[in-house]
């Protein structure tokens, strides 16, 4: 089962950002147990705090930007805020086409076909219709701001979950691929998936990726 | 759950009598007539007003009709309640934020005690 890559101290590429539970990836095999999720948390949260202790405790308690976080947040908000209100182009809109595309196209039975076609249309929406959506100005409480960003943040996880599909041309546990169903003992072992740039990449043979060793 | 499920495809239309407004502002009432199937939630009614009429609508929740989060409390036609189980019906509903806690927009206030803020 993917999710983000961390090393044994739940440590992500992004220096100071640890991910642990279902948001990882790596303390399953190819499928996993129904009620596993729960004590996979808890284990694995426990130990990414007790790391991200250790880390903060290690620093000299500077932070990195002397305004905190708002700093960041006006550098992400500023861009999205103000294009209108428009329900027809608002960001449920895409959402919704996003998660009836992954439920038609994406479910545990695949096939390079639809794969590719998802993989298509979820790369135009990242790249291009993303930024045509229309969120109001609105500063408190702004539920389309939100909804624009889980957008952004779902477009990244469905690309990289159909990248991951694709180049998998084998069936194992939950990955089911009707066009090639047999298990290929040469592919037991993870693919990668990382941004170069802006593009989406995924590679067998760099297994560390990019977290610290 | 079921991504494929169309809103607005019912035949019965609810009106949501919908209190607006930031703290210190006059509050005012938009009326919003929506769509609905038997058994819909006044949630699903507001969200649906996002969807079809006005997205700058502020409404909370979370668990979004699994009735566990307590996320959507508001007052609905005078009665304190949670919008996931109030249901949708074709009168009038008129629907209030929290009388007793701090406004943010529209429906939401601030819900947090004071150990919970950072």
């Amino acid at each position: 089962m993917g999710g983000i890559q961390v090393n044994a101290k739940l440590e992500t590429s992004v220096a100071g950002l640890y991910a642990a539970g279902e948001a990882a990836g790596g303390a399953n095999g190819a499928n996993r147990l129904s009620g596993n999720a729960l004590p996979e948390a808890m284990v694995f949260g426990e130990c990414a705090g007790r790391f991200a202790a250790e880390y903060v405790a290690s620093t000299r308690g500077e932070p990195d930007r002397p305004n905190g976080a708002s700093f960041n947040l006006d550098e992400l908000n500023g861009p999205v805020l103000g294009r209108g209100t428009e329900p027809d182009a608002s960001p449920k809109i895409l959402t919704k086409e996003l998660k009836t595309l992954m439920w038609t196209n994406v479910g545990p039975f695949r096939d390079e076909e639809r794969l590719a076609s998802a993989l298509k249309r979820i790369r135009r929406m990242r790249q291009r219709d993303l930024d045509d959506l229309a969120v109001g100005d609105e500063t408190a409480f702004n539920p389309s701001l939100v909804e624009w960003f889980e957008l952004r943040n779902g477009l990244l996880a469905a690309e990289a979950v159909v990248l991951a599909a694709l180049g998998r041309k084998e069936s194992r546990g939950a990955h089911q691929r009707t066009d090639f169903v047999e298990t290929e003992p040469d592919l037991q072992r993870p693919q990668v998936i990382a941004l170069d740039g802006d593009d989406m990449v995924s590679a067998f043979d760099d297994h560390r990726g990019r977290v610290p060793a | 759950m079921n991504a494929n499920s169309k809103a607005g495809s019912g035949q019965l239309s609810a009106r949501l009598k919908v209190s607006r407004g930031r703290p210190g502002e006059a509050p005012r009432y938009d009326e919003f007539v929506i769509p609905y199937e038997d058994g819909e939630s006044v949630l699903d009614g507001l969200v649906r007003i996002r969807e079809l009429h006005d997205p700058s609508l502020a409404v909370r929740f979370s668990c979004f009709n699994a009735n566990v989060c307590k996320e959507c409390t508001m007052v609905i036609d005078g009665e304190v309640g949670y919008a996931c189980i109030a249901k949708l019906r074709p009168s009038v509903t008129q629907i209030d934020p929290l009388p007793n806690r701090p406004l943010i927009r529209d429906l939401v206030s601030d819900t947090l005690s004071r150990k919970e803020r950072i």
